[in-house]
């Protein structure tokens, strides 16, 4: 801010609040920079903030989301935490969710259902960009095949499935009645 | 904002506090509302900017020339944004107003960016003192919604 100081032109900077009463799309937009979490934690901040995250269009969960789960005990707990957060947001989240990113944690393939449950209600949103991440994680895992032959969608991103082969790709384009791709870590 | 010598047709532009810019064209019309006018021939006389002072359309006409110059490298362009939105939250606000008015979305994009990088990480009660939000929640209300977003808070 300091550099900034220089060029200042208005006077206005002073203990009034600019930025609760800012419009819906400004909000939005500003919110759709943050990381969900972060989204989700200005709904503390007043009254006017309470729901403003539950509209979003984008939901981004990043890497720094969830916490590092290499060196836990209690892996089976972080597991179902990671996918009760992801569930409680897509529950509580109304109206489009345009775009979609998730960076998959080292999740056990058990939640491969859950996984899939979201690719299903993010479809049925009308999602046009969805990126499933799973490089960071070392489990392969076998995701909905909707991802290919939903019409409404326009770009599965190829990090979405980014490590898997090229081979499983054509297999799975030249057969929409296959029921499962594969996502290899 | 001075005149710059090119032969690009030039715009008036009139801020809500009756200042007078003169504007190349192909500068102006990175500003969709501008451009529309332009397109329609509603042009011709100084636009009038009814929601934009006039500091402020200096602010955001530098923003635009610097986006309309061809020559300029992409990572010049992110330096000079990076140093564009070094502004305190008034400058910040009008911007991002005037951003929003004459819908020029890399401009209002950029501050969203910076708003959000102004909250990114950050303690509620550290975003509600740099922004001054008041808290109008009661102490059970705010547990409340800890309790729902638990993981967020974590």
């Amino acid at each position: 801010m300091e550099r900034g100081r220089k060029r200042k032109t208005g006077g206005d900077r002073d203990t009034s609040d600019m930025i609760s009463d800012l419009p819906r799309n400004i909000i939005e937009c500003i919110l759709g920079c943050l990381p969900v979490q972060d989204a989700v934690r200005t709904s503390i901040l007043s009254r006017k903030w309470r729901y403003n995250w539950i509209t979003l269009p984008q939901l981004v969960f990043d890497k720094g989301v969830f916490k590092d789960e290499d060196d836990t005990e209690d892996k089976g707990i972080e597991d179902y935490d990671f996918v009760h957060s992801v569930n409680k947001v897509l529950f509580l989240h109304s109206g489009p969710i345009l775009k979609f990113i998730i960076y998959i944690p080292n999740l056990d393939s058990y939640y491969d259902l859950h996984i899939n449950h979201w690719i299903l209600f993010l479809f049925r949103n009308r999602v046009k960009e969805l990126t499933l991440d799973n490089s960071i994680s070392t489990v392969s895992r076998q995701l909905h095949s909707c991802i290919f032959s939903c019409e409404h969608n326009e770009s599965v991103n190829a990090n979405a499935v980014s490590k898997m082969t090229s081979e499983m790709l054509r297999f799975h384009r030249a057969s929409p009645k296959a029921a499962i791709i594969y996502l290899e870590p | 904002m001075s005149l710059s010598p090119s032969t690009s047709k030039m715009l008036s532009l009139k801020s809500s506090d009756g200042k007078v810019l003169e504007v190349e064209e192909h500068v102006a019309v990175l500003c969709e509302t501008i451009k529309s006018l332009v397109e329609d021939g509603c042009a011709d006389s100084p636009i009038p900017l009814a929601n934009v002072d006039g500091a402020t359309l200096g602010n955001v006409m530098e923003w635009c020339k610097k986006h309309a110059d061809q020559k300029a490298s992409a990572d010049d362009l992110e330096d000079w944004d990076a140093e564009f939105v070094e502004r305190d939250q008034g400058e910040l606000y009008h911007l991002i107003m005037a951003a929003n008015y004459l819908n020029i979305k890399g401009l209002l994009d950029l501050i969203c960016q910076k708003v959000a990088d102004m909250i990114k990480g950050k303690h509620p009660e550290k975003i509600r003192e740099i922004f001054n939000i008041e808290n109008d929640f009661t102490p059970e209300q705010q547990e409340q919604i800890r309790k729902d977003n638990s993981w967020a808070f974590e």
